[in-house]
């Protein structure tokens, strides 16, 4: 190879690592942090409420131990309160981090608007399960927020509920060296079981797993989960010990779960449109519209695998041109190959919509 | 405006300022504008997932921003991020356990995507093998590489950043990039 060559050759490579490195994250969107960033370094404490019309005192922060300080305070202020029980999932507009509240800089920069997926406990055939809804909400903290939101968070399907008492309050979530941290505080008692059997316990632990590492969007990250309430040895009544796995989906999941419409979602054009995840005897989902339990609508629709083990996307478009206004609900079911002779028979998940 | 007090007993007004006597709320802002989205990809590339990268940024930042009467210079401001992001990734890779390592590695993600997030699998799958080949690679390459291939620094620059001298610089970056390709082309067979 003579140097001419090798020269060619050499800008060749450097093309193609080039090439490799920005598209591996070129599409990559950074969330957004100026807002955290301000107020990590604005020097004030963010629980002490200002004027809302002064700007932040940047030069209060002396050296980098209290840039910490501040930012330690700041995330933990950041999805904590228990009167943060936000009243429904569609306060897009008022925001559900009370952090903005106390944010004196009149210019802080818009939140980001962001579908929090969170799981819930509902009914099944098979004794109590997870199901996943998707919240809108405009947070900077959107792994805290859905955790909080999953805990004391009111579901927009009244089918769901939260095992965890209602007080509990998320002081901060965040990745960390490849695990999710959660720190929680309760009103002193949060290591008791109270009500909840040993099984209720665990699935209100695994609603708080599933949702963070949905949240977080990073697979299934261990969750260290951290309570200083009141020692910190035991939560739910459940020793805390090393991080927390996600159980089975098989047997913690409901094995179908609607994604959109979301309850009590209008509907104003021909078409519906489906969207959910299910794990299904031969991929096949069925579904049913119905208007005061009478039947107006049914179908199939596949999702895209049948693996078991874990749920697999489906979409559908319903045509409703022909459906008069007014409320209706659509189910999804599960395929039982059985027809219910063996096992829990189908899953089901269902939603509230309207037709205008 | 008094110029003779010190600049931190007395807020100068915005307007009117020059670039040079930014207070470091407004460079803050300044830089974050110019730099963050960038910045957090040079540190995906360097840790592999979003989350931890974006924490390794903004730490980057908060660290900018108490230095800003010493640096007081965008450029010299930018070379301080990056190098703070350089060696912040390297920490959080150090404290990372190789267990949570495997884990993300094998986690799927079939009950984690966004509902409308159609984004195709295929260049996902891409991105994916890049940054695991990345992560194989030893810690010096990576950071050359991505310094050289993504932050289109010069040998100098990178030289500087690393605190290495340029013929090592260069002779990492040959090496990694070897190493990349005999990695990925590997990948690509084995599908």
């Amino acid at each position: 190879m003579n140097s001419q060559d090798r020269r060619r050759n050499d800008e060749q490579i450097d093309q193609w690592v080039s090439r490799q490195l920005h598209d591996a994250v070129d599409e990559v969107e950074p969330s957004n942090r100026l807002g955290v960033l301000k107020r990590a370094t604005s020097g004030q404490r963010p629980a002490r409420a200002t004027s809302p019309r002064s700007r932040p005192r940047w030069w209060a922060v002396g050296g980098a131990v209290a840039a910490v300080v501040c930012v330690t305070a700041v995330v933990t202020v950041a999805v904590n309160s228990s009167d943060n029980r936000t009243p429904t999932a569609t306060d897009s507009g008022t925001g559900d981090d009370p952090s903005l509240a106390v944010d004196p800089s009149d210019d802080a920069p818009a939140m980001d608007q962001v579908a929090l997926p969170v799981y819930y406990v509902g009914r099944t055939n098979g004794g109590d399960r997870l199901f996943r809804e998707f919240q809108q909400a405009s947070t900077n903290d959107p792994i805290g927020s859905a955790i909080q939101r999953s805990l004391t968070g009111t579901p927009n399907d009244p089918d769901y509920r939260s095992l965890w008492p209602s007080d509990v309050a998320v002081q901060s979530a965040k990745v960390r060296g490849g695990r999710i941290v959660v720190d929680l505080a309760g009103n002193g008692s949060l290591d008791q079981a109270g009500s909840l059997t040993s099984g209720e316990a665990r699935l209100a632990l695994q609603q708080l797993v599933y949702t963070a590492q949905a949240a977080a969007g990073e697979g299934r990250l261990p969750v260290k989960v951290r309570v200083a309430d009141p020692d910190g040895t035991s939560v739910l009544g459940l020793p805390l010990k090393g991080t927390l796995r996600q159980a089975d989906p098989m047997t913690t999941l409901n094995l179908i779960s609607l994604s959109s419409p979301a309850e009590g979602q209008q509907v104003d054009g021909d078409t519906l449109e489906v969207d959910g995840a299910a794990s299904s005897f031969e991929a096949s989902v069925s579904w049913e519209i119905t208007r005061d339990d009478e039947s107006v609508a049914e179908g199939y629709t596949t999702a895209e695998s049948s693996d078991p083990g874990r749920l697999s996307p489906f979409q559908t478009e319903i045509d409703v041109s022909d459906l008069d206004p007014g409320e209706y609900t659509l189910t999804v079911s599960t395929d039982d190959p059985t027809g219910g002779a063996e096992g829990n028979g189908p899953d089901t998940d269902d939603r509230t919509f309207v037709i205008e | 405006m008094d110029t003779t007090a010190p600049p931190d007993t007395v807020r100068p007004e915005r307007q009117g300022v020059p670039a040079c006597t930014w207070d470091a709320d407004v460079a803050l802002e300044q830089l974050y504008a110019a730099h963050w989205k960038r910045l957090v990809r040079l540190a995906v590339l360097l840790v592999r997932d979003l989350g931890t990268a974006e924490e390794v940024v903004q730490d980057a930042f908060i660290a900018v921003h108490d230095r800003w009467r010493t640096l007081q210079d965008p450029e010299r401001a930018l070379a301080y991020l990056r190098q703070c992001v350089v060696n912040r990734s390297r920490s959080v890779l150090r404290h990372r356990s190789v267990v949570s390592r495997h884990l993300q590695t094998e986690a799927g993600r079939p009950l984690d995507e966004a509902p409308g997030a159609d984004e195709s699998v295929v260049a996902l799958e891409r991105r994916e093998t890049v940054l695991e080949a990345l992560a194989g690679l030893p810690r010096r390459q990576r950071e050359v590489l991505a310094l050289r291939y993504f932050e289109d620094l010069s040998e100098a620059g990178i030289a500087t950043t690393l605190g290495i001298s340029r013929g090592a610089v260069k002779s990492h970056a040959s090496r990694g990039a070897a190493a990349l390709r005999t990695v990925l082309a590997d990948r690509t067979e084995a599908r």
